[in-house]
């Protein structure tokens, strides 16, 4: 187990979002407000490392011809789960991230780990997978929100900070309010892919250029 | 090749299988909802409640109705008047509101619960900013029915959302019907 | 690293080595000559604001495109004034009253993110004038306040908190009323809406001009005009239904958006037949947006979609090539 690896690749080399695209109906739909997107980010990151774990320590178990109805369900029950914990205990968060909490169920992220990982590996390594997958998708998540939320409302914090109003930082007339809608959430992944392709091309230049 | 015998006890702990894990998340998911069923409960007793004391000072309990609009939902009575939980069809689906209406047929004052209209433009009618405060206001201390200026009525509509304006009119009109029916 | 800059100018092709006079340079300016007596009748109807606003919006264009390519140091090819028909085009898809901080961010998202970074002119899906209209919504009250036509009141554009404004024709007939001007009022164009889109005849003018010129065929504004025309006579919701058809034509942007927009070389087919069908096309999302939709204008966003369809539609009606079986030619 390389937990270095791991963390590199699920925060840029093999980002969820900005990579392996998935989860992208999420991505597009919440970015809107930071508290969305770090509340969004959470819950999928505690339900990848739940199902990652349950999945791994079940996989002698689970036979591989019902594996993907198996995986959904436990899928599903863990999303539930939070689901009820949100409304329940966290009801703004609840309310402003709607049907996309139930949504996670079908996030490819989530089923694309434990097939792609967790079903091959120990638990403690699924865990630590679904640590780092959880991190880059909340990483992306953010970065994107923080862009939107700040060209489409001026506001930095929105949900969280200034009794939810946000941080205001462009007056309010000045903001384009396409940028929070759908149109922006393409505009603005775009750039972040992009940005995290620079990052990753400068990284790749500089590590040739030490080796030699 | 596989003996019959094998098949059935193959197909058997593919079921087996699925079943027990489908039974122990269900069993999990019962568990968790006998804890936070009460507590969601309560939140959105909370969240009407405070919808109800937004339009009708001091509350109010469900009543009984009648409604011709076919766009009254809900009608609570306090000792202030009611609160009349009325859904309009806005530009972009249901607005859901809840009107305020004393026992003379005076609007109260009314509060927009859910809405899909557009931003910037429709939403500016459950905004809490001055702008949507000032629409909102152009229905306290009215009776009757009420209109949009465009449609000879005293209500400003808003800029770029005559739709939605309209919509909340409608809302409105049928609260202040259905509370005129109560005498 | 000198030479190759003019690299390209060395290549040596097969004959036939013909020169013609037609650059994108003439081009465009037989186009901006033919925009100027729809720019002339706005000043007319909408005061000087609206020269200026247009003023701002080829400024920025201009200077968007120049700026792009010095910093990704590309060859300039500004002085080919595409950018400078973007200017003006992008200012008449918009309200007199728009702010200029407004316009020149509209500008900058139409060179910069819809034309530039697809590689400049020529590989550009959309129109970039109408995808910077498209963004502007962003402001929505902006861009749907309307002030009454006159050059007198012009004058208030300074303070737009007192201006008098007036629902545009097309807001009563997406209300599904006649407009309150008659057809031949809109004919002239003696109305409230965007800066370049009021006048009709104008417009007409300069289409006369493209034609003769042989900058542009009839063949889409004849398709996309005349879907119009049948749908809005066949299915009419106001009385008498000729004029409503003819209010309908005259209205709003229709006229600047069939003869300038839904024509631009780059986003339009190639072939007769994926022209027609293009212009069909058009005619049919506007109409459809026109009375069902939320908007009351559908021309711009019946362009920009139809735009997206271009690629499909070039590849129907393609000339056989000489000599070659006509089935396989067809695919």
């Amino acid at each position: 187990m390389n937990f270095k690896k791991q963390f590199n690749e699920g925060l840029l080399t093999k980002n969820p979002v900005t990579v392996q695209l998935l989860g992208m109906c999420s991505t597009l739909a919440i970015t809107t407000s930071l508290f969305n997107g770090i509340g969004m980010g959470l819950a999928v990151t505690i339900i990848t490392i739940c199902s990652n774990v349950l999945i791994s320590a079940l996989r002698k178990v689970i036979p591989s011809q019902v594996r993907i109805a198996a995986y959904i369900t436990i899928i599903a029950g863990f999303v539930t789960v939070v689901d009820l914990c949100l409304q329940a205990f966290l009801p703004a968060l609840a309310e402003s991230l709607g049907v996309f909490i139930p949504l996670i169920v079908v996030n490819c992220m989530v089923l694309g780990r434990a097939e792609g990982f967790a079903s091959k590996n120990g638990v403690l390594a699924s865990a630590v997978d679904g640590l780092c997958q959880g991190i880059g998708y909340t990483v992306a998540l953010v970065i994107t929100c923080v862009i939107r939320e700040l060209l489409g409302s001026g506001t930095f914090g929105g949900g969280l900070l200034n009794g939810g109003e946000g941080i205001r930082i462009i007056p309010a007339q000045f903001p384009a309010m396409q940028m929070v809608m759908p149109v922006g959430g393409f505009l603005v992944l775009g750039f972040v892919i992009a940005g995290s392709q620079a990052l990753m091309k400068y990284l790749d230049k500089k590590k040739k250029e030490g080796v030699k | 090749m596989k003996t019959n015998e094998n098949i059935v006890k193959y197909v058997l702990r593919l079921a087996l299988t699925l079943f027990i894990i489908g039974a122990v998340v269900a069993a999990c998911l019962a568990g968790v909802n006998s804890i936070t069923a009460p507590a969601i409960e309560q939140l959105q007793y909370e969240k009407t409640q405070e919808a109800i004391q937004a339009v009708l000072p001091g509350g109010g309990d469900e009543i009984d109705f009648t409604d011709d609009s076919g766009l009254v939902s809900v009608v609570y009575k306090g000792e202030a008047g009611y609160a009349v939980q009325v859904a309009p069809g806005g530009f972009d689906g249901p607005i859901t509101m809840m009107v305020g209406i004393d026992f003379e047929g005076k609007v109260l004052g009314i509060s927009v619960i859910k809405h899909t209209e557009t931003a910037g433009l429709g939403a500016v009618a459950a905004a809490k900013t001055s702008a949507g405060e000032a629409f909102r206001g152009w229905f306290v201390g009215q009776s009757g029915s009420v209109a949009v200026t465009k449609d000879g009525g005293s209500v400003e509509a808003i800029t770029g959302a005559t739709i939605t304006s309209r919509a909340v009119c409608d809302g409105v009109n049928a609260a202040l019907d259905c509370v005129a029916k109560m005498g | 690293m000198a030479q190759m800059k003019y690299y390209y100018e060395l290549t040596v092709s097969s004959s036939p080595h013909a020169h013609s006079p037609v650059t994108t340079k003439t081009i465009m300016r037989d186009v901006l000559i033919a925009l100027l007596p729809a720019l002339l009748f706005s000043v007319y109807n909408f005061g000087f604001r609206a020269l200026t606003v247009t003023t701002v919006a080829v400024a920025s264009c201009y200077g968007f495109e120049k700026l792009w390519n010095i910093l990704m140091k590309k060859h300039d090819k500004t002085y080919d004034l595409s950018a400078c028909v973007t200017g003006v085009l992008l200012a008449f898809v918009c309200p007199v009253t728009v702010a200029y901080w407004q316009i020149v961010l509209g500008a900058a998202f139409a060179i910069l993110l819809v034309k530039m970074l697809f590689g400049g002119l020529g590989r550009n899906v959309v129109n970039p004038a109408l995808a910077g209209r498209a963004f502007m919504m962003s402001w929505p009250v902006a861009m749907s306040t309307w002030i009454k036509a006159g050059f007198g009141n012009a004058a208030a554009v300074i303070s737009p908190v007192d201006i008098a404004t007036a629902a545009t024709p097309l807001a009563n007939m997406h209300q599904g009323m006649m407009p309150a001007e008659s057809w031949l009022q809109l004919f002239i164009g003696n109305v409230g809406g965007c800066i370049g889109e009021t006048s009709a005849i104008a417009l007409l003018i300069g289409l006369a001009y493209l034609l003769f010129r042989k900058v542009i065929k009839i063949t889409i504004p004849a398709a996309y005009i005349g879907t119009v025309a049948v749908l809005t006579l066949l299915f009419p919701m106001g009385n008498p239904g000729f004029e409503w058809m003819l209010c309908h034509l005259f209205g709003g942007g229709l006229m600047l958006g069939a003869i300038f927009m839904a024509t631009d070389y780059v986003t339009s087919p190639l072939t007769m037949w994926g022209q027609i069908i293009y212009g069909i096309g058009c005619g049919a999302l506007t109409v459809m947006i026109r009375y069902f939709g939320g908007y009351n204008e559908g021309v711009s966003y019946a362009i920009l979609i139809m735009n997206c369809c271009v690629v499909l539609l070039d590849r129907i009606g393609r000339p056989v090539k000489f000599g070659a079986p006509k089935k396989e030619a067809a695919k």
